[in-house]
């Protein structure tokens, strides 16, 4: 039990991501390098919200990490962050968040220092070398 | 008439001997008349007629005599006879000489000498005269054989005390009357000294006075009215027949023919003004044969004769004054023009008092308004505002105090009176002081052809805003959907990579990887190219050294293969320094990465320095690499767009491009120094933009 539990970095994960081909990435990427136990992936943040509406607030229940991409359609990264800090303000000192991005944009990397809860500020596309230095971060 | 009478021959001859004086000639021939008669009347009593006839005549020639001498005296004029010489008689011996056989008293006054003082003889009269003379004298002697009758001569007598007296010499040469030959010469001689020199003053006064009239400036021509022609005229007159149909050609008196028919009018009370004896003016205009005028300027002066008052002779002098007619017609053709340029766009010019009423108005109001002055005059202003402009009017011109010497304008509509609205932009003054004017002068111009150019401008300028504003944001959104499929395609070439089964594929999948690197290379470069072509700057407090940090461990991140390039650094950063990071950011990341891209190969040490010194005036950024170097030909061209040295695949053609659009953003300066195989020193000076911050 031991052994297994050290097999991953992570226990929960949870991933928001728009494109297909980028689940893709992440799924596959964790996968090989064994990053978490437990992966969730959401296609939009209004997704992402109502399971959080849902979660039960306990520890087991919540993600450790969210990878959270910016450009999105309808809610974007930033509109996700605000909404869930105002809806579930208790849990933002208890999560995580990785923002992964195609963006090159200062603008969106200074937004991002808004949020204190952005621990990291990943461009794409996500690799075994990135989700190394997210590890060595955490752990 | 023969003399006939034997007797009176007889005492003629006992007076004179074989030759009368010949002017004693006329009275010899009445005396002649009187013998016959008394012969004729008295023939029976013979020797009374001759006792009567005898007492007679001597008493006479005495009388004659002294009559004679008294008008020789009295005219200066003396009589003399000579002999015409024996040799020149044909036939005669050549025995006898020559000889005078009379002088009259005059002569030897005229000669010099006493009356009868010395023996007559041709040594006498000779010597006296110039040789130039004598010749002349001997030749006219000469001359005489060939029947000439008469002859006058001048010349020259020396006098003992050396002076000179010109004399006149008249001669009568008689023939014998039987063969025909010349017998003897009888003449008068003048003293005509005082006459020649009255004739030579006047003569030389003349000239004179010719030389000025023909040297003169003026055109001068002096006119004989009764006989109608040019008595005369001066040089300078000639001009006036220049470029005429007369030149070279005729008299003086046909430059009437060239006078205008518009200034011939003039020339009647011309003339009956000089016809009373007064001088006048007369400006006429000469017609040349290219169709122009000469203008003459003249002064007329008349001469009336002094018995019957009539005018004789007209003296004109006249000056050529074209060029002043010319000068002055071209003055008065631009004080036209610019009447009319003042007329046609100029102000239109209105005062009104202070009820705003329009007191006066200018004529080219009709250009403006389409009102005819009369029509509006006296009408209030505030009738021709524009309803939306009223109030600004109103105010503006209650505002406009006197003394007030500034400009005060304001533009607002006035209605034509076709309904159109005219922006004006009006001028205003208050002048009410002034009695002339007594109230506001008000100077309008149209201004509506730039009022609607103006409204196209602001609206072309909003929309060049816009276009500018889209096309940043077309730039960014479009890089980014560009990048974000391209990031996905390497996260899934990193996944091929982790396959066992990815051996077989590594050749292509590299080129693919080659090809994706590219792309997003490019990308960014578009990126950052919009960045300094568009943005506007955002000068910040920066950290020199920490953007350098993060540019090279960004690019530690991305060029993980090159890492065998050396990074070193050499800052001396302490003061507050503000400039636009993201153009630091472009300049630094594309000098750094070259830098890394272009080493040499076969050099045991590669490496690239970055050394920055900053101050309160600006930053000093070298960027020093050993690696390929760039030829001295392609230096010059390394800062043009898409222009690339090497064909390295990974290059977009755009980095030092870049690197130069934001120096110049930043309004500093960039230099390099390089050599092949050596290396490349970029330098690159930046202004602290403290100040414009503050």
């Amino acid at each position: 039990m031991i052994a297994e539990k050290n097999k991953y970095s992570f226990r929960k994960v949870i991933a928001i991501e728009d494109t297909k081909i980028d689940q893709y990435i992440i799924e596959n990427t964790m996968k090989k390098c064994n990053f978490s136990e437990n992966l969730i992936l959401f296609g939009s943040a209004n997704d992402a919200l109502s399971h959080f509406e849902n979660v039960n607030e306990s520890d087991e229940e919540l993600p450790e990490l969210i990878f959270l991409d910016i450009q999105m359609p309808r809610m974007n990264g930033f509109e996700f962050l605000s909404t869930m800090n105002e809806k579930f303000g208790r849990l933002k000192d208890k999560i995580s968040v990785v923002l992964l991005t195609s963006s090159l944009d200062p603008i969106d990397k200074a937004t991002s220092n808004a949020f204190p809860n952005v621990k990291l500020y990943l461009n794409k596309p996500l690799n075994i070398e990135k989700l190394g230095r997210v590890s060595e971060m955490f752990c | 008439m023969a003399i006939n009478n034997k007797v009176l021959l007889h005492h003629l001859k006992e007076h004179f001997g074989n030759s009368i004086p010949i002017d004693l000639l006329p009275f010899v021939e009445k005396l002649n008349d009187v013998y016959n008669q008394n012969e004729s009347s008295n023939n029976t009593n013979g020797e009374l007629v001759k006792f009567k006839n005898k007492a007679k005549p001597t008493e006479d020639c005495e009388k004659l005599k002294t009559h004679n001498s008294l008008i020789q005296k009295a005219s200066k004029t003396g009589s003399w006879e000579f002999d015409y010489p024996a040799h020149s008689i044909p036939g005669h011996n050549n025995s006898g000489d020559s000889h005078v056989s009379y002088f009259s008293d005059e002569v030897y006054r005229i000669l010099g000498l006493e009356p009868g003082s010395l023996d007559i003889n041709k040594d006498l009269f000779f010597p006296q005269l110039n040789p130039y003379d004598l010749n002349l004298i001997l030749e006219n002697i000469a001359n005489a054989d060939q029947k000439i009758k008469q002859y006058q001569e001048e010349h020259t007598l020396k006098m003992e005390d050396g002076s000179e007296k010109v004399v006149l010499k008249q001669s009568d040469i008689f023939f014998d009357k039987g063969n025909g030959s010349p017998t003897k010469i009888i003449g008068t001689l003048q003293d005509i000294t005082e006459k020649k020199k009255l004739e030579n003053d006047l003569q030389s006064t003349k000239k004179k006075k010719d030389s000025i009239l023909q040297n003169l400036f003026n055109a001068y021509l002096s006119y004989d009215v009764i006989n109608n022609k040019v008595l005369f005229s001066n040089l300078a007159f000639q001009k006036v027949f220049e470029d005429t149909p007369l030149q070279n050609k005729t008299s003086e008196a046909s430059f009437l023919s060239l006078i205008s028919d518009e200034d011939k009018t003039g020339a009647y009370t011309l003339l009956r003004k000089l016809a009373k004896g007064e001088t006048a003016t007369y400006n006429f205009r000469i017609l040349l044969n290219n169709g122009g005028f000469r203008w003459l300027e003249s002064r007329l002066v008349p001469t009336l004769d002094s018995d019957d008052g009539r005018l004789m002779q007209i003296e004109l002098i006249a000056n050529d004054v074209t060029a002043y007619k010319q000068a002055d017609k071209r003055i008065s053709d631009v004080k036209n023009d610019i009447q009319k340029q003042l007329f046609s766009v100029g102000e239109v010019v209105m005062v009104l008092n202070e009820k705003l009423q329009l007191t006066y108005i200018s004529e080219n109001v009709t250009r403006l308004m389409g009102f005819m002055p009369d029509e509006i005059t006296g009408s209030a202003l505030q009738r021709f505002v524009h309803h939306d402009d009223l109030e600004n009017v109103i105010a503006f011109y209650k505002n406009i105090v006197p003394g007030n010497n500034d400009e005060n304008r304001l533009a607002y509509r006035l209605r034509h009176k076709n309904g159109d609205d005219i922006w004006c932009e009006c001028a205003a003054h208050n002048m009410t002081g002034n009695p002339l004017i007594g109230g506001i002068i008000n100077r309008v111009r149209d201004i509506t052809f730039f009022k609607d150019h103006e409204t196209e401008l602001i609206s072309a300028v909003d929309e060049l805003k816009r276009v500018n504003t889209n096309l940043e944001d077309f730039v960014s959104v479009v890089s980014h959907d560009l990048r974000a499929p391209l990031s996905s395609m390497q996260g899934i070439l990193d996944l091929i990579d982790l396959k066992d089964d990815s051996v077989q594929f590594s050749e292509e999948l590299s080129y693919l990887r080659g090809s994706i690197t590219k792309l997003d290379n490019f990308i960014i470069d578009l990126l950052n190219y919009s960045k300094c072509t568009k943005s506007e700057l955002k000068p910040e407090s920066i950290c020199l050294e920490e953007l350098l940090d993060q540019t090279t461990t960004y690019l530690k991140f991305m060029n993980a293969q090159n890492t065998k390039v050396q990074f070193r650094k050499n800052v001396k950063n302490g003061v507050l320094f503000y400039s636009d990071p993201k153009m630091i950011n472009i300049i630094l990341n594309n000098l750094i990465s070259n830098a890394i891209r272009y080493s040499n190969p076969s050099t045991a040490a590669p490496f690239v320095e970055v050394k920055i010194i900053a101050n309160d005036e600006n930053a000093q950024i070298e960027v020093i690499d050993n690696g390929i170097g760039i030829s001295k030909e392609n230096q010059e061209k390394v800062f043009d767009i898409f222009y690339r040295v090497t064909d390295d695949n990974n290059g977009t053609g755009m980095g030092l491009h870049l690197v130069k659009l934001a120096v110049e953003k930043l309004s500093g300066e960039i230099s390099l120094e390089s050599e092949n195989n050596v290396g490349t020193k970029f330098s690159i000076t930046i202004p602290n933009m403290l100040n414009n911050h503050n």
